[in-house]
């Protein structure tokens, strides 16, 4: 029996960094890891697709030089060389966490962790016993229950294709499903995604989803909302989805098929009947501190539901630590947590949208900038819109939404505001550098009350 | 393992296409092999191999734009395989299986174009019900009495200005032009800007002599008589011009970079017909060499130019240039001046005219020689001058023994 301090089981961002942050305090760590240090984001998430999507961008960027003549040729393109370098991306931040881990002196165990009862963890046969216990196992891509699922690939199926499809059919129109169908649209292939519900992304400032559908549908991609999947048939041709629309059946032809409706959390050795571990539905029921109902057992990141984000489980992390420190921290929960999908255009939101203010009693008002008249936009050959909701009576920022190029870059901007609660009075004397996009989240705040300059 | 790059070939050569490929992967070669043939904006140059071994990958093939620094090939020892270039190896390795040449052809399919061929909206299918319109197409439509609802729009939403068709009896097309479009090789386009950048850049003048040709007719036969020599009438210029040279320096001078640089040696360049080229070959330091020297030398240049092998190294360095058109019974023509030098000596045929000597007319063999001189570095009284010496030396050769 080898005694530590913490026992953190899963190696993702909420683990690796709770993890460092321990070690960098004093504390005796040890991690499990049975896959890659890094987890899902490092791995076979966030950064492979951003690099996906980045170079997506870049191609845009030229055809758009090249109709305007600018670049006389527009050149070719390897999807390999592209895969390869994702690869390498990846690689790199997979060395970079290691570095840390072992430069702070976590002991990490490669292998799968059992959760005993006592904060005994069970990993290659050896017992490992904590004061504390972490669980950050993260999710997994859930299985969607309809025949023909064991043709469709996963998210990580389909970021490994060595060669383009010609044709791909989406099946759920999450974060995870349209970040990749915009990149592979840009590539070339044919993209059909199919969401179950009516509307895409509805827990978005509905004015900035229906810019980022309309930009969509202009790479080519046939977005099926409403869209039930009923099944996947294998044919001489490849492959054949088939869903209903309005009660009628409908089927797109296709090479794969990728399954992304959702996520559910991981809880691979983690026996919660046998533990008395609490849940709450599918995930590990949490308090505001991340305490489960174990004494001196945590879970943070995926695995105890919340946002499904890194940077969730980075301030989860916190918390948790935080906690068994014996610091009084406020929780995080009421905090804004910024999110950002990276489709084309990209799309990011803090706070409250004009709707979800409204329920919660504010007398929201919405104004919005576009990226049409911003110089630094113009320059760039950037486009979109940048909404603010501000509370009519306080004055007070409530929520950001940006669609177009650099919206998360500038949504950190808008946390802050956020968090702060900026008045109007404060966004009026508040300077931010031209030309700049970010300018654009000042006119955007000041138009709520009509008070943008830039703005016709 | 070396990379072979593609060498520098000269101030005026930027871009050269690879017109040959000699080698293979796989192949074993010494140190001097050519590997290929690249062409330039004067010449074919042949790119040797400064490392011997086996050729590991070959990464240019015919038609290639390559510059300098371009890596041509990579040599090394034989089973060498480099990490970059190891993806392009496995398909030539002589264990390569059938399975691996599938994923060969598929290597071809490696690039994809950045431009789509078709907008991925399609034009719909003529419903009879009309597309929306631009207002400027509908005014056009209404222009040309065109029916909106016959129109398809080429964005597959609504019909632009360009969608609509011209009007019934104007003709749709342009008609067949009755001319032929001449593909540009480099060596036209070169020769196009350089003879362009002369005219546009360098006051030239010009100034012709008639000179009587027996004494070179007498020393051309006493050559080939004692020697066995053949002399060319260009090879006895060359040799007058650079003795004169020697008194008129500045016949040697190079206009460039805003400098006006004299040349310690006559370089003299002749301008050499090809196929559908001209380039113009250099023998150096003429004042130094013997008559039968030059003649061999001149030979070689245009043998080599003939057989489209002049290196840069052959052409560009010349002071002065020559060239001849007697052979074609033109009596008297002007040159225009090769940037950058400040002369060019154009020569006419040789042909018998009645020459007064004081008391008759007696016939005389005599040719013309017209020198265009940049009115920047020469100006009249000194070109004139040149050419009577030019005159008196053709005439009296042995007045060229000092």
């Amino acid at each position: 029996m080898l005694q530590f301090d913490i026992l953190v089981i899963g190696g993702g961002p909420g683990g690796y960094s709770l993890a460092v942050h321990a070690a960098k305090s004093g504390f005796k760590v040890a991690l499990f890891e049975k896959e890659q240090i890094g987890g899902t984001c490092l791995n076979v998430g966030c950064i492979p697709t951003k690099y996906l999507v980045d170079k997506a961008l870049a191609i845009e960027k030229v055809r758009g030089l090249s109709a305007k003549e600018i670049f006389r040729d527009a050149g070719t393109f390897s999807f390999q060389k592209i895969q390869k370098g994702k690869g390498e991306v990846t690689g790199k931040l997979v060395n970079g966490v290691r570095f840390l881990l072992k430069k702070n002196g976590v002991k990490v165990i490669n292998g799968a962790a059992e959760l005993k009862a006592n904060r005994v963890v069970h990993c290659n046969g050896q017992e490992y016993r904590g004061n504390y216990v972490v669980i950050a196992t993260g999710s997994v891509p859930a299985p969607v229950k309809i025949p023909g699922y064991e043709y469709c690939l996963d998210s990580t199926g389909v970021l490994n294709l060595q060669r383009l499809p010609k044709s791909l059919v989406i099946m759920g129109g999450g974060v995870i499903g349209l970040e990749l169908a915009c990149a592979f649209a840009v590539y070339g292939t044919e993209i059909t995604v199919v969401e179950m519900l009516p509307e895409l992304l509805p827990q978005e400032q509905r004015e900035a989803v229906q810019i980022a559908v309309r930009e969509m549908e202009r790479l080519g991609i046939h977005l099926r909302t409403g869209a039930k999947m009923l099944r996947v048939e294998k044919n001489a041709s490849g492959l054949r989805a088939v869903y209903e629309v309005n009660g009628q059946e409908n089927s797109t032809g296709c090479q794969y098929v990728l399954a992304a409706a959702g996520r559910k959390p991981n809880l691979t050795g983690i026996d919660c009947d046998q533990l008395g571990l609490a849940m709450n539905g599918p995930f590990i029921s949490v308090d505001q501190r991340q305490r489960t109902n174990l004494d001196g057992v945590y879970a943070i990141g995926d695995v105890a539901g919340g946002w499904q984000l890194a940077h969730a489980a980075y301030a989860e992390a916190n918390a948790a630590l935080a906690d068994l420190m014996g610091k009084d921290d406020p929780p995080p929960g009421e905090r804004p947590v910024p999110v950002c999908t990276y489709t084309i255009p990209c799309f990011a939101s803090v706070g409250l949208t004009a709707q979800a203010a409204q329920a919660k009693g504010f007398e929201p008002l919405l104004g919005s900038f576009s990226y049409e008249a911003n110089g630094m936009a113009l320059a760039e050959g950037a486009s979109g819109t940048v909404f603010a909701v501000m509370d009519k009576q306080s004055k007070r920022t409530l929520g950001m939404t940006v669609v177009g190029e650099n919206a998360p870059e500038m949504i950190a901007f808008a946390a802050a505001a956020v968090e702060e609660g900026t008045t109007l009075e404060q966004w009026e004397q508040r300077i931010v550098a031209h030309p700049s996009l970010c300018e654009m989240v000042r006119e955007a705040a000041l138009d709520a009350f009509g008070m943008s300059v830039h703005k016709g | 393992m070396q990379e072979i790059k593609m060498p520098s070939a000269g101030q005026t050569t930027d871009e050269a296409t690879i017109v040959a490929v000699h080698v293979k992967p796989g192949d074993t070669i010494k140190r001097g092999d050519v590997l290929v043939e690249a062409e330039t904006d004067k010449a074919i140059l042949p790119v040797e191999s400064f490392a011997a071994g086996q050729v590991i990958d070959v990464l240019v093939s015919e038609g290639s734009a390559v510059t300098a620094g371009t890596v041509l090939a990579v040599v090394g020892k034989a089973g060498e395989v480099s990490a970059g270039h190891k993806e392009r190896m496995e398909p030539s390795q002589p264990a390569a299986k059938a399975a691996q040449s599938v994923a060969a052809s598929e290597e071809e399919e490696d690039y994809l174009p950045i431009m789509r061929g078709q907008p991925p909206i399609r034009p719909q299918a003529v419903t009879g019900k009309a597309a929306p319109a631009m207002p400027n197409a509908k005014l056009l439509a209404r222009e040309r009495g065109i029916d909106l609802s016959d129109v398809i729009p080429s964005n597959g939403r609504f019909i632009k200005r360009q969608d609509v068709p011209p009007a019934p009896g104007v003709l749709p097309s342009a008609p067949e032009p009755d001319y032929q479009v001449m593909p540009m090789t480099r060596a036209r386009a070169v020769i196009a800007r350089r003879m362009l950048e002369s005219k546009q850049t360098i006051p030239a003048w010009q100034g012709t002599i008639f000179v009587n040709m027996e004494a070179c007719l007498a020393l051309r036969a006493s050559y080939q008589e004692a020697l066995g020599v053949k002399l060319s009438y260009n090879d006895i210029l060359a040799k007058t011009a650079a003795k004169a040279a020697q008194e008129f320096p500045l016949i040697n001078a190079r206009y460039e970079d805003g400098e006006v640089r004299v040349c310690k040696h006559t370089n003299v360049g002749l301008a050499v017909a090809l196929e559908n080229a001209l380039v113009v070959p250099v023998v150096c330091g003429i004042e130094e060499k013997g008559l039968t020297q030059i003649s061999e030398e001149f030979k070689a240049q245009i043998r080599k130019a003939r057989d489209g092998r002049l290196t840069p190294a052959d052409m560009g360095c010349g002071s002065v240039t020559i060239s001849n058109l007697g052979m074609y019974g033109v009596d008297w023509f002007q040159a225009i001046v090769n940037p950058p030098e400040s002369s060019i000596l154009a020569v006419g045929g040789i042909r018998v005219d009645p020459v007064w000597d004081g008391t008759e007319f007696r016939p005389a063999h005599r040719m013309s020689v017209t020198g265009s001189f940049d009115h920047r570095i020469i100006d009249g009284a000194y070109g004139a001058r040149f050419l009577q010496k030019l005159k008196i030396l053709m005439e009296t050769p042995g007045l060229m023994l000092g």
